[in-house]
């Protein structure tokens, strides 16, 4: 469990800077705050990533289970 | 010609976007005349069925810088929110410049609209008269006055009584009779609920299924913030200009949405009791996924209580075409058939383009499914002609106040049009993006439902504003997390473009 927990966590670092950049990028050409809201907004999304990453990582295993089963359970209702 | 000189527009109808349009003008110094063919502003407020009302909460139906009073219920009856409109047109001088009952009968555009258009039009049974101007809004809404009633056969036969939804103007015409309502959106259900009261039986005939929006997500919280955030904005359909994060999300992030929607649907399938069965045994259950089947026109915010009368038999539903008529009798295509007297139609209504000259409706196109513009605005073939009003979402009031003010700033030059290929090109991917998986109705042209947080976006972004409008220290959590609502935009409909 721990371990899953700091897998999902890494991933949420990795996944966080990926999204904080763009955050960055995006908040510098279109907010009025210049630089320091940029990096308010960037340092939020990391914290967010950080704090929520085993969560996603939880989510995403779920969903790439059920989209799996659904897709088998589609497969035999088409097949004769 | 410069957009900047020439000032006199002219607006046709005066409901919900011809008002905004107005207004935004007028207070830019437009010089600007409404037409509305009715002898009341309003349009589809200004004369609805018995008991209508706006289906969303009151926060996100209101003209972003003139809230709904905090007496107000939190869903505004129809006579409630058509006050409100009256009161707007005074308060904002607007009455002043509109005609009523004042028909425009056609446009013609001057040397292919570069010099503006001509407004003819006729009040009353009086002539008809012309008048020149600089630009034309079209603001008449996105169906017509003429009730859509499909052809059934048998139907000379039928002794009872066949109406339209919008002529049931009071409950009691129901009373004590054997009543079939065919349709399943929210006019549909309305009139069944209200038959229920009072008829001796209620039937509710439907051809399809589709997911219904609780108020409050599982009792509890108000669905605008399950649906009206970025977070959920994020989990549908990417945008067609959707940038890198969202084509992620998309694509390796696919099973995150994928599982977010089985969620949703599991809780409204909870909340709903939707494994109720039809009177002809099938599902209630749509066959369409949630995140899909949530475009489609129909969508709807059901009255409560309307699920528990299909369960205690008050109103009963049937999966089914009506295939004929008989005498006092509806037959459907499930093999049953049900005694009637009355049969009301709550099928919508007629697409109606008369307005339009042939060489215009050439120019917008005449696919089935409605014209695509740019920006949900205007087509770069047809110079000075706009249509407001022709992008449904679920907070209208809000979205046509935004294009009005969009339109404002292009007339102002705040900002310019792109290279008319650029317009046209992104017209073709519109229409290219919305039929690859939008469900088909003749107006999937205008249906924008909840890609309206993109849409905001886009239209503020052409006008150099910042479109994430959360402030204060935890802003960037809200814009995750908390729903969009009118007052977000408060400030940029007044014209103050922060
Ligand atoms: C019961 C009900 C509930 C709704 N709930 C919601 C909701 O919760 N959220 C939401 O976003 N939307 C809702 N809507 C949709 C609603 O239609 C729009 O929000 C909005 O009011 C449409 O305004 P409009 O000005 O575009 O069109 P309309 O209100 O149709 O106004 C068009 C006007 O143009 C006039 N006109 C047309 N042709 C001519 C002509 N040739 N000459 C002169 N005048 C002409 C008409 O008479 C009319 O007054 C609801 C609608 C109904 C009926």
């Amino acid at each position: 469990m721990a371990m899953f927990f700091w897998i999902g966590t890494a991933l949420g670092v990795v996944a966080g800077m990926l999204h904080a950049s763009l955050v960055f990028r995006r908040r510098l050409a279109e907010g009025s705050g210049g630089i320091a809201e940029a990096v308010y907004f960037a340092a939020w999304t990391i914290a967010l990533w950080i704090m929520f990453g085993a969560y996603v990582m939880a989510f995403w295993i779920v969903g790439l289970i059920g989209m799996a089963l659904s897709r088998i359970g589609r497969r035999a209702r088409v097949a004769p | 010609m410069s957009r900047q000189r020439n000032r006199k527009v002219a607006v046709i109808g005066a409901g919900v976007a011809g008002l905004a349009t107005a207004r935004t003008l007028l207070a830019e110094g437009f010089d600007c005349k409404v037409y509305e063919r009715a002898d009341r502003l309003g349009g589809v407020w200004a004369d609805g069925y018995v008991n209508f009302g706006v289906q969303v909460q009151k926060r996100l139906y209101e003209f972003p810088d003139w809230p709904l009073s905090p007496d107000i219920p939190d869903f505004t009856p129809g006579p409630v929110f058509q006050n409100y409109l009256e009161e707007f047109a005074d308060e904002f001088a607007v009455r002043p410049h509109i005609q009523l009952s004042t028909r425009v009968t056609g446009i013609t555009p001057e040397d292919g609209g570069n010099d503006g258009w001509r407004v003819t039009w006729q009040s009353g049974k009086s002539a008809k008269r012309t008048e020149h101007f600089d630009h034309l809004v079209i603001a008449t809404g996105l169906y017509s006055a003429k009730p859509y009633i499909p052809e059934i056969a048998g139907r000379e036969k039928f002794r009872g009584e066949v109406i339209h939804n919008s002529q049931l103007k009071s409950r009691n015409i129901l009373e004590g009779q054997r009543i079939a309502v065919i349709g399943y959106g929210k006019s549909a259900t309305d009139a069944a609920l209200e038959a229920s009261a009072v008829a001796k039986s209620v039937h509710l005939v439907f051809r399809q299924t589709h997911w219904p929006v609780p108020r409050n997500l599982a009792g509890v919280v108000p669905f605008k913030w399950g649906m009206l955030n970025r977070l959920t904005a994020a989990l549908i359909e990417p945008h067609m200009n959707a940038g890198r994060l969202a084509r992620t999300l998309h694509g390796v992030g696919k099973p995150l949405p994928w599982v977010f929607w089985r969620a949703v649907e599991l809780l409204l399938i909870v909340q709903f009791r939707l494994w109720t069965r039809t009177a002809n045994g099938r599902s209630l259950i749509p066959d369409v996924p949630v995140e899909i089947g949530c475009f489609n026109e129909a969508t709807m915010v059901p009255r409560p209580g309307l699920y528990d009368a299909f369960r205690n038999g008050s109103i009963v539903p049937y999966l089914a075409d009506v295939t004929g008529l008989a005498e006092h009798a509806i037959t459907l295509s499930s093999g049953d058939t049900l005694d009637v007297d009355k049969i009301v139609f709550a099928t919508g209504w007629q697409n109606d383009h008369n307005l339009l000259p042939a060489e215009v409706h050439d120019k917008l196109g005449r696919d089935d499914d409605g014209f695509y513009l740019y920006r949900h605005i205007l087509n770069p073939d047809l110079p000075n002609l706009y249509f407001i009003g022709r992008a449904s979402t679920f907070l209208s009031v809000l979205t046509y106040s935004l294009q009005a003010r969009w339109l404002a700033e292009l007339l102002k030059g705040t900002f310019s049009l792109p290279a008319h290929a650029e317009m046209i090109d992104e017209i073709a991917r519109m229409k290219q993006w919305k039929r690859r998986w939008m469900p088909f109705n003749s107006s999937r042209g205008a249906r924008v439902l909840l890609h309206q947080m993109s849409y905001h976006d886009e239209i503020l972004r052409d006008f150099g504003v910042d479109p994430l409008r959360k402030r204060g220290l935890f802003a960037p959590v809200k814009e995750l997390f908390a729903p969009y609502q009118s007052s977000d935009y408060s400030d940029i409909v007044t014209g103050n473009l922060r």
